[in-house]
């Protein structure tokens, strides 16, 4: 896209979109990194094949290692509120399916295995996948506080039955989290269509052809968007 | 005195320049996204039109600008694109169908005396 001022042989190329804010990245790898840790030690203590690990002095380390982390994977969102109220707002609703989220599961196996562009359609700021992880990983959270808290504070003043819905949901929090953390982090790090997105988080912008290329809805509109893409269709069909 | 409107999705970035613009007297009116502010020129003509690019989506301001163009009661409205976007500068070869002439661009954050300036510098070509 090339802008030029009016009366000068001057030009503007634009290069680089901002996606992310630097509280954002800092928050999306700080989170990372007590996630892993927070997985790690809550498998050790889940698992009855690890359970001889959490026994005794290093056991206690394992349970130590888990709430410093909780405390800090905690508090990250309410940080991320408290200063940047309003782009946290605007992400959530990002992270909300709505119907279109339907054509990107139809294209994804094409577009992800084959590497077929013209199967998935124009995705917005986050694609349907980044839609679900973000979407996922805000449940587990809320998920976590309400349940691993009480876990946490509330050992033996809240009755045994209770207690034990309460790992359930907070070992189901793990599974689903864990699940999606390990696609994220294989389409973040190895997948060839995606690494821009690493860039992005790294770097807190996208090359303008990336974002055009694979977050049509978000760089050239919903109607633009569309028309490019039935075009593109058109163009595959032909060959 | 001259009437500005000031296009941004940021509110924290329209209050601000709404404040600069007053203090040296402009009339200001404001837009939040691209297809508001068509219909805000179309009702009331500003002398000046400051526009963010990225709102809506990504080229929203870049096709508020295109419209402008095209609509023959707009086109001498000068533009002044106000962005956070980064781009490189170089001298224009050959115009491509994304060509768009705007009259000044100005990076986010804004300093009040070179907009002021900028201003108007844009408005006496009018």
């Amino acid at each position: 896209m090339t802008v030029q001022l009016k009366g000068r042989a001057e030009a503007i190329t634009i290069q680089w979109i901002p996606k992310y804010t630097t509280l954002e990245r800092a928050s999306h790898w700080l989170h990372t990194a007590t996630f892993v840790p927070l997985a790690v030690t809550g498998m050790i203590l889940y698992f009855p094949f690890l359970q001889p690990l959490a026994q005794g002095a290093a056991g206690e380390t394992f349970r130590l290692i888990h709430r410093v982390a909780a405390v800090i994977f905690g508090l990250l969102p309410i940080v991320y509120f408290i200063f940047q109220p309003r782009r946290l707002l605007l992400n959530i609703r990002e992270f909300l399916p709505n119907k279109e989220d339907i054509g990107w599961l139809k294209g994804a196996p094409a577009y992800y295995l084959l590497g077929k562009h013209e199967a998935m359609p124009p995705q917005g700021r986050f694609n349907a996948g980044e839609k679900m992880n973000g979407l996922v990983m805000m449940i587990a959270w809320f998920v976590f506080g309400i349940t691993g808290l009480p876990m946490w504070f509330g050992k033996g003043a809240i009755p045994p039955e209770l207690f034990r819905w309460l790992v359930v949901f907070h070992d189901l929090a793990m599974i689903v989290s864990v699940c999606m953390f390990l696609v994220h982090l294989y389409l973040a790090v190895a997948h060839p269509l995606m690494w821009a997105g690493l860039v992005s988080m790294r770097f807190g912008v996208t090359s303008a052809e990336y974002a055009a290329e694979h977050h049509a809805k978000w760089f050239y509109g919903p109607k633009r968007a569309m028309e490019i893409w039935e075009a593109k269709k058109r163009e595959a069909a032909q060959h | 005195m001259a009437k500005i409107l000031v296009v941004d999705d940021d509110p924290d970035f329209v209050n601000l320049t709404r404040r600069i613009l007053r203090g040296k007297g402009y009339e200001v009116v404001t837009a939040a996204s691209g297809q508001q502010a068509l219909q805000v020129m179309r009702k009331e003509k500003p002398d000046l039109v400051l526009l963010d690019i990225m709102m809506s989506y990504i080229l929203d301001g870049l096709d508020v600008s295109r419209e402008m163009a095209q609509d023959p009661e707009l086109k001498d409205v000068p533009v002044i694109m106000v962005t956070s976007l980064t781009g490189a500068r170089a001298q224009m070869t050959l115009p491509s169908d994304e060509y768009i002439p705007v009259d000044e661009w100005i990076h986010k954050p804004i300093d009040p005396d070179g907009l002021l300036a900028r201003v108007e510098k844009a408005l006496k070509k009018t």
